[in-house]
């Protein structure tokens, strides 16, 4: 066995020669493009409108839900023994719609955050664990 | 004055577009060797790592430093990596031979064997672990996986090509 991780690890030396064709420049222009692309709205209407837009768009509609005649009436099955077992929202409005609309945070930094809290987690029972190779 | 990777960081974190294109360009064929092994095919790898490096930039700021900066990028890579093409299937003849790893890995034939064995997820660890020197900590880390499956999954995988390499010169 110890051939076989000495012989991996040579020939993974054969693979070290392989260069990546993404030079310096293209990166330095996609994050330049990237850039001019984030700071493209804020040049054109005040900051603040980045974030208070969407809360106000979620706030209407929130209210336009509420206010709506008819929107608070939940629909009831025809079926009597069907209206008992089914489930039905308390309320018609479509939250999830609505937070997307509201969030305006990156998510995939808050997945970061919770998935290194997991692992911190996992590895900590791990570290328990009599596992050795 | 040539400066630390912390600094560098540091730097990016602070929004110094130059100093991340210098920590990037040190990773950047490391990442794309990985990639390049992974997926198989040279125009996928270049695509992802260059689109790994760029996502890497834009968060930055939640890069957490208790981890090595590659395992950070191996994670965000793996995200950008077409699973249009599965390695174990037979490379079709789209590209120059030098755009298809099989032909790059006339010379590392135990990796070529590892290539058509193992389990896309088994290879990586297995290339984290031999091909880069990363730790079963960080290689559980890149791949979200837990400490336990990297050091079962690196076993099997030893035994799988042992296994297999027997049965080629027996």
């Amino acid at each position: 066995m110890k051939d076989l991780e000495t012989q991996l690890r040579r020939d993974a030396e054969a693979l070290r020669g392989a260069h990546s064709r993404v030079t310096d420049g293209s990166l330095r222009s996609a994050i330049a493009a990237d850039e001019r692309g984030s700071r493209q709205p804020s040049s054109t209407r005040p900051t603040w409108l980045a974030w208070a837009l969407p809360i106000a768009v979620a706030a209407a509609a929130a209210w336009f839900l509420i206010a709506t005649p008819g929107s608070r009436e939940l629909p009831t099955p025809a079926n009597p023994q069907l209206a008992a077992i089914t489930p039905i929202a308390e309320t018609p409005l479509d939250v999830r719609s609505l937070q997307r609309v509201a969030s305006t945070a990156p998510l995939e930094a808050e997945w970061e955050a919770l998935l290194s809290d997991l692992e911190r987690a996992r590895n900590q029972i791990e570290q328990e664990l009599p596992t050795e190779f | 004055m040539e400066q630390t990777e912390k600094q560098l960081i540091a730097l990016a974190k602070g929004g110094n577009s130059a100093a991340y294109c210098e920590l990037a360009s040190q990773y950047r064929d490391q990442l794309f060797r990985f990639l390049w092994l992974r997926c198989g095919q040279r125009a996928d790898a270049e695509d992802a790592v260059q689109e790994a490096l760029l996502s890497a930039w834009r968060y930055i700021n939640s890069y957490d430093e208790r981890w090595q900066f590659s395992t950070w990028l191996y994670r965000i890579a793996l995200r950008k990596l077409p699973d249009k093409r599965p390695i174990m299937t037979e490379v079709d003849n789209v590209g120059t031979p030098d755009d298809d790893i099989e032909q790059y890995l006339e010379r590392a034939n135990l990796w070529r064997a590892a290539r058509t064995t193992l389990k896309p997820e088994a290879l990586t660890a297995l290339w984290l672990y031999y091909g880069e020197g990363a730790s079963h900590r960080e290689i559980a880390h890149a791949l979200s996986r837990s400490l336990a499956w990297v050091k079962v999954n690196l076993m099997r995988s030893r035994n799988r090509l042992a296994t297999v390499l027997g049965e080629k010169t027996g």
